[in-house]
This record gives C-alpha cells, sequence and structure tokens, in this order.
C-alpha cells in the first residue's frame, strides 16, 4: 500500500517544491551573476543590468516554465481521465504536434508580428483541430490501439506540414528552427510571451478544472456519469476548449515539450488514490517541477548550445511510456 | 418520485426495438423486468433512466418531463446501475461509492456529513464495510457488485434501476443480493432489475414486468405474470412448479417447438 | 537523379573538346558561382554576360549587396544536376560549402576555384586577387582592393587604451568570435571586441544573458528590420535586447556587409569607425 497524503499536504508540497525549483531556475544560468543584488536592485527600482537580465531573462524563463508545466501536466490528467486511459496525452496523441504547426503557420506568415495574439491563436486552432479529431476517433472508445496509431497518424502528418511550412518560409533561418518547435525550449524566452499565454492559459485551466467531477464520474463509465447527472457532450467541449487555450498557448511560445503530460499523472496517481478529479492540480503541479528541473538539467548540462527541453523529458519519459505499455498490454490481452 | 412511461417506441436499424410500451413505476416496491433476450429490457430501463430518448411516447418523472426537471435533480431521485458496469482506475471500494453522491454536491462544496452518513449506511446495506479499503480491481464478482449497488444506494434515490444485477454472481450471493434489493425497496427505495432468473423474480419481486418483442405481455404480482400461457409464449418454455415451505417456486423445465409458441400467442 | 547524371555524362562526353571548354588563354565566358561571396566577388570583376549563374541568396537584397546586378542573372541552389547543363568553363565554389556539386565539377574537368574565409583585410585583398587573376581580370581586381584599401586606411585610429568595448549581436545569438574577419573589421575600427573576454565565445552562440552581462559599451545588431520572421531573428527583437539597446550605444550593421569579403568589408568598418569615434571624442 502506497503511504497516503493527505490531499492537502500533497498540494502544498507540489506547490513548494515547484517555487523551490522556480527559484533554482531563476538562481541557474551562464553569466556570473549577483542574485541578490539583481533581487535588491529590480526590487530599488534600479534599472542595473543584473536587475535587467533578472526581469527580462530569468525569472520569465521560470514562470514561463511553471505555466508551461502545469498546463502539460493538468491536460494531460484531464485527457487520460476523459478517455480512461493512462497513455492519453498531448504529446502522444498529437495535439501538441498540431499545436505547433498552428503556431508555425502563424509566426513564420508574419501574422503574429503583427497581431501578438495570433501566435497562441494558431496554437490553440492546431491544438483544438487535433482534439476535434481525437474526438471522431475515440468515439467507440479509446483503446490504447487507437490511441497510438491515431496519434502516429495525427504527429506524422502535423510534422510533415510543420517541416513543409519551415521550408516554404521566406527566412533561410527557419528551415533549422523545426527542432525548436517539435522538442521545445525555454531559451531567451521574455516577459512578453508571458504576457502573451497567461490569460488564455488560466482560462483553459479553469475550463479543465471545471470538468473535476465529470471525470470522477467517468470512472464508472459513461452511461453511469450521465445517469449521476452529468453531461459529456459539455465535458467534451470544455475539455476540448481547455485543452486548446492551455497547451495551444504553451506549444506557441516554448514548442512542443513531450512526455510531461504522460509522466506527470502517472507519478501522482497512486498519491490521489487514483481519483481522476483530484490527479487534476497535483497533475499540473507536477508537470511544473518536471518542466523546472528539465529546464534547469539543460542549463547545468555542459552541452552547449543547450539540449532542447524535450530531449531530456523524452529520455526521461520514453522508457516510461516503454513501461507503461508493456502492462497496459498485460491487463488487456 | 414516480416514472410514468407513455407508449414509448424506439428504432434500431429500422427494427422495433421497443413498441407501445406504457408503465407506472412507484418507490417502496421491488420490480422485476423480465423477458426473453433481446426483448427490450436493457432499451427499456435506459429510456426509463433518461439515458435515451425514445422515437415516440413520454417519459415524466412526477410528471415533469427531463427537459424540464433537469438531468442533475432527476440523478438524485433516480440510480442507475448498468450491466457488468465498468471502473476503470483502481479506486477504493469506499471512493467508488462515494461516487454516488455525486448529484448531491456541489460545484465546490466538499464532502459533507451528510454525504459520509450516506456513504456507510450503503455500505452497511451491502454488508460492504470490510471491503472500503480495497481496490475495486482486486475484489470478487460478488463483492464488486456489493459495492456497485452500494454506490447506486449511497445516492439514496427514490428509484434504483438495475441492469441485470445478479446475472455475474454465484447461487450463493444471487440470493443474497436479491435479498438486499427487497429490503431495499421495503426501506423506501424503489428497484427495478432486469432479471434473467426466473425463479429469483419470481420469489423475491413485488411486480414483475413481462416484456417480449418489445411490448409488455403482463404487467402485475408474479403469479399472475409467470403463468404458463405467458411463458410459453413470451420464452417458448414450459416450467416445473412446486412449492417449498408455501411459497411457490418455478423451473424452466422444457423448450416448447415454435409452432406451438405461436397458437399459444394467438 | 543517379540515371540523369548518366546522361549527362553521355551527353558531355559528346561535347567534350567544344568551344564552351575554354583554353587555358582565353578569359573565361561561362562561369558559374556556387557561393554568395563569390557572386559578390564576381559581379565586382567581370561583365555580368560571362556569368552563366549565381546563387539564389545572392538575388536577396538583404542578403546580398549585388542583388540587383545579379537580378538578370539565372539562380543556382548548389545543385549539379544545375550546372552541368550550363556547360561552365569555369566553377567558383566555398570551400566549406556545396562540396558534393564541386566535387562532381571537379571530376568533370570544370576548372574550380575555391575560396577560402579570409580572417584579415589582408586576406580579403589576396582572395581578390586571386580571383580577379582566375577571371582574366587582374587590373579590375588590383582597382577594387585599391579601393577598399584606401577606404580603410582613411579610418581614423582610436588610442588602443580608449577602445570602447563592442559586442555583435546576429540572429540565433551568435557573435563574432575572435579570428573572424567581423573581429578584425572592428579591431581596425578601434573597438575591443566582447567576444574575447567571454567564456563560451569558442561556441558561437551565446545565451543572451551572457551578452547583456558582458558589459559592452557598444552593441553593434546585426539587423535585417524588413525580414520575414524566424525565431533567429526573433531573439534580436527579445525586450531585454531592446532595454539594453536604450542605455548603451547600438550601431545598426547589415548583415550583408560583413558577411562575405569584400570591398563592401571597407563599409561596414568605416560604420563601426564612426560610432567608436564618436563614442571616444
Amino acid at each position: 500500500m502506497i503511504p497516503r497524503i493527505p490531499y492537502p499536504a500533497l498540494v502544498a508540497g507540489l506547490a513548494a517544491l515547484a517555487a523551490v525549483l522556480c527559484l533554482a531556475s531563476v538562481a541557474v544560468g551562464y553569466a556570473p551573476f549577483d542574485l541578490t543584488a539583481a533581487v535588491d536592485d529590480w526590487l530599488a527600482g534600479r534599472a542595473t543590468l543584473p536587475a535587467l537580465v533578472l526581469a527580462e531573462l530569468r525569472v520569465p524563463r521560470a514562470v514561463l516554465g511553471l505555466l508551461v508545466g502545469f498546463s502539460l501536466g493538468l491536460t494531460g490528467a484531464a485527457m487520460q481521465g476523459w478517455l480512461r486511459n493512462p497513455l492519453a496525452e498531448p504529446g502522444i496523441v498529437g495535439v501538441s504536434s498540431a499545436a505547433a504547426l498552428g503556431s508555425v503557420a502563424a509566426f513564420y506568415s508574419g501574422l503574429s508580428a503583427t497581431i501578438g495574439l495570433a501566435l497562441p491563436l494558431g496554437g490553440m486552432a492546431g491544438a483544438a483541430s487535433a482534439a476535434l479529431l481525437l474526438t471522431v476517433m475515440a468515439a467507440r472508445g479509446a483503446g490504447t490501439t487507437t490511441l497510438i496509431i491515431g496519434g502516429i497518424a495525427v504527429n506524422s502528418l502535423a510534422g510533415a506540414l510543420t517541416a513543409l511550412a519551415l521550408n516554404l518560409a521566406p527566412n533561410p533561418y527557419a528551415a533549422l528552427e523545426i527542432m525548436f518547435w517539435l522538442m521545445g525550449s525555454l531559451t531567451d524566452r521574455g516577459g512578453d510571451q508571458v504576457m502573451l499565454v497567461l490569460a488564455p492559459m488560466l482560462a483553459g485551466w479553469i475550463l479543465i478544472l471545471s470538468g473535476a467531477r465529470a471525470l470522477d464520474a467517468l470512472t464508472l463509465g459513461e452511461e453511469a456519469a450521465r445517469s449521476l447527472g452529468f453531461s459529456l457532450t459539455g465535458l467534451r467541449g470544455r475539455l476540448i476548449a481547455g485543452a486548446a487555450l492551455a497547451v495551444g498557448s504553451a506549444v506557441s511560445v516554448t514548442g512542443a515539450v513531450g512526455f510531461v503530460g504522460l509522466v506527470a499523472p502517472h507519478l501522482m496517481r497512486p498519491l490521489v488514490g487514483a481519483r481522476p478529479g483530484r490527479l487534476l492540480v497535483v497533475s499540473g503541479l507536477a508537470g511544473a517541477v518536471l518542466i523546472l528541473a528539465a529546464d534547469i538539467a539543460v542549463r547545468l548540462l555542459p552541452t552547449r548550445p543547450e539540449l532542447k527541453l524535450g530531449v531530456v523529458t523524452a529520455l526521461v519519459g520514453a522508457p516510461f511510456l516503454i513501461a507503461l505499455t508493456i502492462r497496459l498490454q498485460r491487463e488487456e490481452p | 418520485m414516480r416514472i410514468d412511461a407513455h407508449d414509448i417506441a424506439v428504432n434500431a436499424g429500422g427494427r422495433p426495438l421497443l413498441a407501445g410500451v406504457t408503465l407506472s413505476l412507484r418507490p417502496g416496491a421491488f420490480t422485476g423486468l423480465i423477458g426473453p433476450n433481446g426483448a427490450g429490457k436493457s432499451t427499456l430501463l435506459r429510456v426509463l433512466a433518461g439515458l435515451s430518448a425514445p422515437a415516440a411516447g413520454t417519459v415524466t418523472y412526477d410528471g415533469a418531463p427531463l427537459s424540464r426537471l433537469g438531468r442533475r435533480r432527476l440523478a438524485r431521485a433516480v440510480a442507475y446501475l448498468p450491466q457488468d458496469g465498468p471502473v476503470h482506475w483502481p479506486l477504493t471500494a469506499e471512493a467508488v461509492v462515494m461516487l454516488g453522491r455525486l448529484p448531491h454536491r456541489g460545484l465546490m462544496g466538499g464532502v459533507t456529513d451528510a454525504d459520509r452518513t450516506a456513504v456507510e449506511r450503503a455500505l452497511t446495506i451491502t454488508d460492504a464495510r470490510h471491503l472500503r479499503h480495497r481496490i475495486v480491481g482486486t475484489l470478487s464478482g460478488g463483492e464488486r457488485m456489493r459495492v456497485l449497488l452500494a454506490r447506486a444506494l449511497a445516492t439514496e434515490p427514490a428509484l434504483l434501476l438495475a441492469d441485470e444485477p445478479v446475472s455475474a454472481l454465484d447461487p450463493r450471493h444471487q440470493l443474497a443480493a436479491m435479498a438486499l434489493l427487497r429490503a431495499s425497496a421495503r426501506g423506501g427505495t424503489g428497484v427495478v432489475a432486469v432479471l434473467h432468473d426466473l425463479t429469483l423474480a419470481a420469489r423475491f419481486c413485488d411486480r414483475l414486468i413481462l416484456l417480449a418483442d418489445g411490448r409488455v405481455r403482463a404487467d402485475g404480482p408474479p403469479a399472475a405474470v409467470l403463468t404458463d400461457p405467458l411463458l410459453a409464449g413470451a420464452y417458448g418454455i414450459a416450467v416445473h412448479r412446486g412449492t417449498v415451505d408455501g411459497a411457490p417456486y418455478l423451473l424452466p423445465w422444457a423448450t416448447l417447438p415454435p409452432l406451438a409458441e405461436k397458437e399459444t400467442v394467438r | 537523379m543517379t540515371g540523369r547524371i548518366a546522361w549527362f555524362l553521355a551527353a558531355l562526353l559528346l561535347c567534350a573538346g567544344g568551344p564552351a571548354w575554354a583554353g587555358e588563354n582565353t578569359k573565361p565566358q561561362r562561369i558559374v558561382s556556387l557561393n554568395l561571396c563569390a557572386d559578390e566577388l564576381l559581379l565586382r570583376l567581370v561583365e555580368p554576360q560571362r556569368i552563366a549563374s549565381v546563387t539564389w541568396l545572392s538575388h536577396d537584397p538583404r542578403a546580398s549587396t549585388v542583388a540587383a546586378q545579379a537580378a538578370a542573372i539565372p539562380a543556382n541552389r548548389g545543385l549539379a544536376d544545375e550546372i552541368i547543363p550550363l556547360r561552365p568553363d569555369l566553377v567558383v565554389a566555398g570551400k566549406y560549402t556545396t562540396r558534393t556539386a564541386a566535387g562532381l565539377l571537379q571530376r568533370l574537368n570544370a576548372p574550380l576555384v575555391e575560396l577560402d574565409v579570409p580572417q584579415t583585410p589582408d586576406e580579403v585583398a589576396a582572395q581578390i586577387r586571386t580571383l580577379a587573376q582566375a577571371v582574366g581580370e587582374p587590373e579590375r581586381g588590383e582597382a577594387v582592393i585599391a579601393a577598399m584599401t584606401a577606404r580603410l586606411d582613411a579610418l581614423g585610429s582610436v588610442p588602443a587604451d580608449r577602445r570602447p568595448t563592442a559586442v555583435v549581436l546576429r540572429p540565433n545569438g551568435l557573435t563574432a568570435g575572435t579570428g573572424s574577419l567581423a573581429d578584425a573589421l572592428m579591431a581596425r575600427a578601434g573597438l575591443n571586441n566582447l567576444a574575447a573576454r567571454l567564456p563560451l565565445a569558442g561556441h558561437g552562440a551565446l545565451p543572451l544573458e551572457v551578452i547583456l552581462l558582458g558589459g559592452a559599451d557598444l552593441l553593434i545588431v546585426d539587423s535585417a528590420p524588413d525580414a520575414p520572421p524566424s525565431l533567429a531573428q526573433a531573439v534580436l527583437h527579445h525586450p531585454a535586447v531592446a532595454t539594453l539597446a536604450e542605455r548603451v550605444r547600438t550601431v545598426s550593421l547589415p548583415a550583408r556587409l560583413w558577411t562575405c569579403a569584400g570591398p563592401q568589408n571597407a563599409e561596414a568598418a568605416a560604420l563601426l569607425a564612426a560610432a567608436a569615434q564618436e563614442m571616444t571624442r
């Protein structure tokens, strides 16, 4: 038996861990940097160079890591609850790569240079299309095979179209930037990106969290959930919109970071007695912890230029996926 | 809560599953829904539970249609127990039973004393208190059935609609479950259960509704429904009858040729 | 693909000795360039009619200083398939680019000139001289060199102890490292290159915070404000760079002026020298 940690203590502990990692993320960097002096300068309103680096580079990077990690972890938990399959995850089912495609279209067409919000909107449109496609594929139940094959199809298509869009982009650098969109990175992100995605992400979180009770009820299957008073069409609408808002905006500023939505719910499920509703917030926090830790790792590892975030999360996440697949195969022969 | 179904028709793929079904259900009785395979029992139960809309006819709850009542208010009054209901995550029995309280909980509010009391009561009625910390996936069929029944009873509904609640159980657990459903009906919650075992239906139910070919063939006390002509007409069987301590029982004994079946129907 | 190459090889055998494959003494008349930097030099040294093809990059005014002259010349993307039918009598390639095409053309006996990447103005002059000889225009070569040298010599000097420190910020956070032509031009303009003191400069790309905290007096932004969007160039518009640009002097230097070796380098040096002198005045 897993030792039962009371839910409020679990949430508080994870939040504290995420906060500590946020601070660590701010403290880790490349240039020699007096953090306390920078904080003093910043608080005192002195626009020194360290204060500038703190305010414009390090804090936005940490905050963005927190937001993106929470979005991915939360969405992963919600999708798993909705499809009642522990392999459902924005990356595996193709929502993230479709969001990357939408963002690429908005960015390289020059649309987002004119209208800033076009970037997250492009990501959301991509994510929403993949999520809608997923509902069609999963209409008769989302078996593991359906999920994986559907995910392969959507991921390949979105990846190919992303490569095509980048090759067609008029800027010669564009073709080299596919790694960012498919693997994700927080390098040199700034406060403007945080401000761009904060509101849509929060809206997405609220939509997803409002489905907590319905996800609990879905444990008993769709018929029982409806008989318990929940509208499944309403839930589906909220989850698709929530996933599109949260994942679409996350991917539009950091690229598609994989496996967070898979690993976070998987690690947290035993700690909340497998209750899908309670899994949401803790998975979000665990996702934030994972992204922040991965982003600290890419800066501490001696590889330059630094590794893409998705490389680290895949190194951790892919073995998870393999183990999960083997276990599911044993359970549903 | 009283459910009135009037002239219900349901079609699937151009074939009528239910036609002209009219019946009323009230709390306080244990009603068995019987009939041969494909008679439309599960379909009727789902229509009564508001889970599928009939092609024709009306279902009202205390005189109000579902559209006026709302799914949430219906969920507090009518519980539905699907056949072979899944439990998708490794929840404890207690957590599963607590799911039955969802219709009573507000959007944000936590678990109230009323919720805890109802869960305790449901676990007690179903003799499942000792299972509360077990993971549902590790339970035996009988234990699992009791936990799922406790989930439905925890809602404290006026009516419980159960689809084949005892079919998967061994004889001992079947007897125990039927007694439990009857006790629950006596306690105020009306129970409507789809049943296949005529012997159990005859012994435990207060009322039987016999469906065949999507129509109600008989509706009344077991003695009035389980007659030779009706059973021959609906199931195409002959039964053996007897009494134990004054209580009647019947055993399906022989199949009847199709021709005789048709003649009997007329 | 192989089939097409074989077809061309057969065709070339039939044409062998034909008039297009020029002898030693005549000036090449069908010059093909496989490198943007070669495009620029060629267009300064020979009449456009003698150039059979230039790279597609030289048609882009943001990347090339000779876009106008190049516009009428067919473009190539460095593929052997494109070059062979042109029957070049001289191929100019970069030493480190389009290796496959250059190697194939060499096997077909097309005369090949390979351009190295010069690291100093003197090496630039030497390269111009080599190429001018290859195309049979040594006088024009000397004239170009003379103009460039004169312009560089005319740059004012800044005392070594008063030189401002400058850092170059290019797309993708790339900087001009020590040993690069840009570094030499900065030195000639009277600037100290911050990259020389940065720990990570050897890797080329620098995290923004390293550039910010380096403490340069002058920020040289390799900008192309009208370029189509790319993440690489988005770095140049990062709010932190914008804030830094308000605090230290910033020079916007078009990449085309010092990406390639050529007389345009003098213009880059002049822009930098003007900033350096204004700062030390």
